[in-house]
């Protein structure tokens, strides 16, 4: 029999996370109404470019679909703007608005033609889209203003999450295209795991700020790779107990057999993914690196990725256990235009096929060694040019010789920061983890400090995910849901990594990891 | 250079689950299991029926393998036949013969340009100083094949090189669209291996890796952005169709020259392919720590060239060079791609870098200088 909501709330209260932040971390979880309420809505073309964008026109100023602080999530306040019924002086645009003439719910559908995407905080030159404005970068500093956690905020803001749970039985749509056919994944966790529930707990950040090593150097506008609304999750894996804690009269609720971190996959070539970026999840033994108090998770949140971790301090590169992280396409946003169009060259030059990027890596050393040459004098802009190119085909030669790239290289150039052991910002609890900090180690190295501590707020029935009502859940197969971006598209951007980013595939990479590690055993 | 694309390690049922996070999942038909394989508890599928067989269908992944190396610990259990170990279709195979030689083959062009053929190499005719090794029977072993994408193709016995080939002129093609196939043919019930596998691991050519390397020099403030302007500059010109064209025949020569020149060293054995990878390997860590205009680095310039000269000899590179020199007049690059950044002025340490090779290759055929 499937659980009662009552049983799901039991769930989602027992098992709530313990998160830990960076001291200098500028974002935490925030309500999606909040942010919703607070955001334009845009749509765009295929081609990404601004003069596509929005309402208006031919040519400039553009738009928004709705404007920022007239999108609603009641189904009674479908006014199409006509309305106000806030009296904030912005008309009511009812977000699952049905167009019966072309049979669309048009701010909810997303599709490559009319992608949407949400503007919370603008861009970094401005609300407008002009034909002078640059619209190349989110506004990060903008959206910290305004989710500020003071009385002064423009948004009222406070940690929150969003929780759901998921019984064994609703598991099956979730393996098309995850294995071959439905029911084997399946099968698989049943054998490894019997009857299970898995517990989610969602985290919508309005910014996803980047602090790659080295990239300090390459930092500008165009290239940090921060974006605006930036989604992750936790997913709590537990037995199903042969008798269920509600039926006792003193609940006992048993121990999680696995956790799933949310990480953001970064850089991954783009043939294994369609995207630069690609959720993934990492599982870990809930009786081996899991901490916890009792029975609630703490888990370490990097600052500004907002990936989590089961440990504090310095993290290595997610996805270590692929060795094909694009460092070429990512690498602080340097090239990543020519890595696009070369990627193009790849396909379509058969003379330079797949060594497109070595050839081009070449052909720019070339050129900076003719212009080397040509200021130089003797040399000469050939033979710069030529030293350029002996200097390419040592690039590529050193490419080719026979090596991996082990998991320390690319360690270094991807670490990541979740707080360091016993030195937090931040750190939000369940009401029932009085005080989730160690501080009474007769060792006085292992006691903790935060720099503020809190409690979820709210009711635990509120933070119930209800897919049937809350509109902002993206894809399902079952359920209407805002399929869009979750922050400013930009320009300039080919490989998608400074665009907001669409509500990530949680549950899939969650079960994607729990049959990898099952097989792993 | 080699990127992890498939990683099996096989349980019981009906899927082979890829854990190398590319998602290459197969599926199983007809394949019996052994619950311990080459260990206890490894796990192993058995492939004993015609039918036997993992299907992994062909993704985006598989259409530029360039370089492959294939990982397979195995046994088998009968010869007699040809034993099918993994196959991509129309692309490349690893496959025991009727008397156990083991062959490592791709189905690539002898020329630029010509038709493809199957070529590789076998432990029967291709065994380094003509010995000849065959596969042994009811024994777990470890397979290895390795094509290195331009020139050889050779293959291990329990990490003892078993037969080689230095002669091949191009890389691994495109696996067709039957996918790749384990145990079996990928085009029919053909070839079915009689035996058992533990594991399969595939890798191919990363084509991140170049560019990976370069981007992994200790840039600063100074000369970042200076960098940066350059691969915008090259975005830039390849977005405008006038430049495109210029740019693409310039950079088609390029990969010609590139090609070759790699090609060589690589077919010039496996004692060059040694000092290669030796030296790589010191330029790698040279260019990574800096500096790349220090004593070291001027003196591994030296050590390249002579190695470069006596491996493929000077008038090779020269040839390449004149075709390239050629190529640049001709492209009228500096036209196209104007001058944004001073490099003299911003990064001293890459100026100090190309003058040394600069002065160890002198523009052999050089045109007349148009600039």
């Amino acid at each position: 029999m499937a659980l009662t909501a009552q049983q799901r709330i039991s769930l989602i209260r027992t098992y709530a996370p313990i998160l830990f932040f960076h001291p200098e971390e500028r974002f935490m979880p925030v309500h999606p109404e909040a942010f919703l309420h607070g955001s334009a809505l845009w749509k765009g073309d295929q081609t990404g470019k601004k003069d596509g964008w929005g309402l208006g026109g031919p040519g400039f100023p553009r738009r928004p679909l709705i404007p920022r602080g007239g999108i609603s999530l009641k189904p009674d306040e479908d006014f199409e703007g006509q309305k106000d019924p806030e009296h904030d002086g912005v008309g009511a645009w009812y977000l699952g608005h049905h167009d019966p003439q072309k049979e669309i719910d048009p701010y909810l559908r997303s599709i490559d033609a009319e992608e949407l995407w949400l503007d919370c905080a603008g861009w970094r030159d401005g609300d407008d889209v002009s034909a002078t404005s640059a619209n190349e970068a989110c506004d990060l500093n903008k959206l910290a203003a305004l989710f500020a956690n003071d009385p002064s905020s423009p948004i009222p803001s406070a940690p929150w999450y969003y929780a759901e749970v998921m019984e064994i039985e609703e598991f099956d749509k979730f393996f098309v295209g995850l294995t071959t056919e439905p029911l084997d994944g399946q099968k698989l966790l049943r054998e490894q795991f019997g009857d299970v529930w898995i517990i989610w707990y969602y985290f919508l950040y309005p910014g996803h700020e980047e602090f790659l090593r080295r990239c300090e150097a390459f930092f500008d506008e165009k290239s940090d790779g921060d974006y605006e609304g930036d989604w992750n999750a936790i997913g709590v894996l537990v037995k199903r107990p042969a008798i269920l804690p509600w039926e006792t009269p003193q609940p006992t609720f048993p121990e999680p057999s696995r956790l799933g971190y949310g990480v953001r996959l970064r850089g991954l070539a783009e043939d294994i993914s369609e995207t630069l970026f690609r959720q993934g999840m990492t599982i870990r033994d809930w009786h081996g690196e899991v901490e916890k108090r009792g029975l609630h998770p703490r888990v370490y949140v990097s600052r500004g990725y907002h990936n989590n971790y089961a440990t504090a301090g310095t993290q290595p590169p997610t996805e270590a256990t692929l060795g094909s992280i694009s460092i070429g396409s990512l690498a602080c946003g340097v090239g990543e235009g020519a890595s696009a169009l070369l990627d193009k060259v790849k396909d379509t030059e058969s003379d330079i096929g797949e060594a497109a990027k070595d050839v081009g890596l070449t052909l720019v050393k070339m050129l900076a060694g003719a212009e080397i040459g040509m200021s130089l004098g003797p040399i000469g802009a050939l033979g710069g040019a030529l030293a350029g190119l002996v200097a390419g085909i040592v690039e590529a030669n050193a490419s080719s010789a026979d090596h991996e790239p082990s998991a320390d290289d690319w360690r270094q150039r991807e670490e990541e920061h979740a707080p360091l052991p016993g030195n937090y910002g931040l750190v939000v609890a369940p009401a029932d983890v009085p005080n989730p900090l160690e501080t009474n180690n007769p060792d006085p190295a292992r006691n903790e400090t935060a720099v503020s501590l809190v409690h979820w707020p709210g009711l635990d029935q509120d933070k119930l995910v209800d897919r049937a009502t809350q509109l902002w859940w993206g894809k399902d197969e079952q359920f209407r849901g805002y399929r869009g971006r979750w922050g400013v598209r930009v320009q300039n951007d080919p490989m998608l990594r400074r665009s907001g980013i669409e509500f990530p595939d949680f549950r899939r990479a969650f079960l994607r990891g729990l049959i990898e590690a099952a097989i792993k055993g | 250079m080699y990127q992890l694309i498939l990683h099996h390690v096989y349980r019981k049922g009906p899927y082979a689950i890829d854990i190398s996070g590319a998602q290459n999942d197969g599926l199983v038909s007809a394949a019996g299991y052994l619950d311990h394989g080459v260990s206890p508890g490894s796990g192993a599928l058995v492939f004993k029926s015609p039918y036997a067989r993992v299907r992994v269908p062909p993704r985006a992944l598989w259409q530029t393998p360039r370089a492959l190396k294939i990982e397979v610990v195995a046994r088998i259990d009968a010869l007699g036949a040809r034993r099918n170990l993994v196959e991509g279709a129309d692309s490349f195979a690893l496959f025991v013969d009727e008397k156990g030689h083991v062959w490592g083959s791709v189905n690539g062009s002898q020329y630029p340009g010509g038709p493809r053929t199957w070529q590789g190499a076998n432990s029967g005719l291709d065994g380094p100083g003509g010995v000849i090794t065959t596969v042994p029977v009811a024994k777990w072993v470890t397979l290895r094949f390795e094509h290195d994408g331009y020139a050889s193709l050779r293959v291990y016995l329990n990490n003892k090189l078993i037969a080689a080939n230095y002669g091949l002129m191009s890389g691994v093609p495109s696996v067709g669209a039957a996918g790749v196939s384990v145990g079996n043919w990928t085009i029919a019930d053909q070839y079915q291996l009689d035996g058992a596998i533990d594991e399969l691991k595939i890798w191919r050519f990363d084509p991140d890796d170049g560019l990976g390397h370069f981007l992994g020099r200790k840039f600063n403030a100074h000369n970042a952005p200076c960098w940066g302007k350059y691969f915008d500059r090259l975005a830039l010109a390849l977005q405008d169709e006038r430049a495109r064209q210029r740019v693409l025949a310039l950079m088609a020569c390029i990969a010609r020259a590139q090609r070759e020149i790699l090609r060589r060293i690589r077919a010039a054995g496996e004692a060059a392919i040694e000092e290669n990878a030796r030296l790589a390997a010191e330029y790698r860590k040279l260019w990574q720590e800096g500096p790349i205009d220090g004593p070291k680095m001027k003196l591994w310039q030296k050590d390249f060239a002579r190695f470069l000269f006596d491996t493929i000899g000077r008038a090779t590179v020269d040839a390449a060079m004149a075709e390239v020199s050629v190529c640049y007049a001709r492209s009228e690059l500096r036209t196209y791609l104007p001058q944004t950044c001073d490099l003299t002025k911003r990064d001293s340490a890459f100026v100090g870098y190309i003058t040394g090779f600069a002065a160890l290759f002198e523009p052999p055929l050089a045109p007349k200088r148009r600039d």
